[in-house]
């Protein structure tokens, strides 16, 4: 029987707190301190101890895999310091190497350092891990971009496996046949992968009258794992898809109080810009 | 709710109404769940609250609750003074997924009812009963005065 946390609201409850607490993930390597997916981030994550780091993954148009937040290079600059926003999948990685990324404001997070680098290839995040605690935990998350799902899941997967890393590894997508082309590759190597679905919609009346679920849908799609919007779920479902076998993480808290508060929820992880300051 | 109560009001009270449950007993997880973090996301607490709020009908020995969050067959019976012991299958759209035993006072409309609800996981997508909770139900009802009491069958 899986039961539910105790709560000081109504004394009559028969339950137990959750197994532990959840880990809490430094949502694109922190945004909230540094650069989002640079150098900097990882580095200071590592240096910082963070237990878990979730930086997004874009690819070239030569297939190389690059931390980036969205399809393009918005928020960087050539190195005269003029904006430059260039489509990943469309250029090579010659054509984006020079590019200085993370020296300009990032209007979501005002207080962020500005640390103009150059963008981070997986290979360097690789290299870089090798002096991370082991136990550290990344989670790739893919950005949307128009690259085919097997490409991108190819050259992941070929260098992740190389590295050989200790790091447990996980990948994110909202998209089905991206969590799907990650588990054949993987497959088709003989390797097992996790991954997560990331999932923000449903309809709040079905899922009130119980024609779908988180359960059901995290079957559908095939995936070991989900990644939901704690501002719509309901603790009832995140609690039935945990005592099901999933992996389940919220994103995307940053609220020190309601990070304190769903600390208590039985999840796994918790996704946040400031991960630093809710331990 | 609103189409299920102009349907009574149409047809006429062929299952009279027993009480309006504002705080339902047959779904603890709104208080237990929602409330903590209601001040969050304000929203989805309000089309959560609603979905519990509960019509309460009599039909014969039985009444049955009717929300969107549930659908339940409930008994009570008196105990003493204003005193009720009650109980319920819970389902959830006909789905059984637990139930709740529990006490009851009642005061002239107005019914407070506190239960014991072990309710499980199951849902349509998933019928699955393995996993299960143990939570407490608070139930704050208003409703017309009625004699509870067990007739014989003569009356």
């Amino acid at each position: 029987m899986s039961m539910a946390r105790s709560t000081v609201l109504l004394p009559l409850l028969v339950g137990c707190v959750p197994d532990g607490a959840p880990q809490l993930e430094a949502q694109s390597g922190g945004r909230g301190y540094w650069p989002a997916n640079s150098r900097t981030a990882i580095l200071g994550g590592m240096e910082a101890g963070f237990e878990a780091v979730a930086l997004d993954v874009g690819m070239t148009a030569d297939a190389v895999p690059v931390l980036a937040m969205g399809p393009t290079t918005a928020g960087c600059t050539d190195p005269d310091g003029v904006p430059v926003d260039l489509t990943l999948h469309e250029h090579p990685w010659a054509a984006l190497k020079d590019l200085q990324c993370g020296g300009l404001p990032d209007p979501a997070f005002p207080n962020a350092a500005r640390v103009a680098e150059p963008l981070v290839t997986l290979d360097e995040l690789l290299r870089l891990l090798k002096d991370s605690d082991a136990r550290m935990t990344v989670r790739l998350h893919l950005a949307p971009s128009p690259v085919q799902a097997v490409d991108l899941a190819t050259a992941v997967c070929d260098r992740w496996f190389a590295a050989d890393r200790p790091n447990p590894w996980s990948v994110s997508s909202p998209a089905p046949e991206r969590i799907d082309a990650f588990e054949r590759v993987a497959r088709a190597q003989s390797r097992d992968i996790d991954t997560a679905w990331v999932l923000s919609d449903g309809s709040e009346l079905r899922r009130t009258a119980g024609l779908e679920d988180l359960r059901s849908r995290i079957d559908d799609v095939g995936a070991d794992g989900v990644y939901v919007d704690w501002a719509g779920v309901a603790f009832e479902e995140v609690d039935a898809a945990r005592a099901a076998g999933y992996r389940v993480g919220l994103w995307t808290v940053d609220d020190p109080d309601r990070l304190a508060e769903l600390s208590t929820w039985p999840v796994d992880v918790i996704a946040t810009h400031y991960p630093g300051d809710g331990s | 709710m609103i189409a299920l109560v102009a349907a009574w009001a149409v047809a006429g009270p062929v299952a009279p109404l027993d009480r309006l449950d504002v705080s339902s007993e047959d779904a603890p997880s709104w208080l237990m769940d929602e409330l903590p973090v209601a001040g969050a996301r304000p929203n989805v607490a309000a089309v959560r609250y609603l979905h519990q709020v509960q019509l309460v009908w009599n039909a014969g020995p039985v009444d049955v609750g009717t929300s969107v969050r549930s659908l339940s067959v409930q008994v009570e019976r008196p105990i003493a003074w204003k005193l009720h012991g009650s109980g319920a299958v819970i389902t959830r759209f006909g789905l059984p997924m637990g139930g709740r035993v529990g006490l009851a006072l009642r005061h002239g409309p107005i019914r407070l009812g506190g239960s014991v609800v072990l309710t499980s996981s199951a849902t349509w997508a998933t019928p699955d009963w393995t996993t299960w909770r143990l939570l407490p139900g608070l139930g704050v009802g208003f409703g017309p005065v009625r004699d509870r009491r067990p007739k014989a069958p003569w009356m």
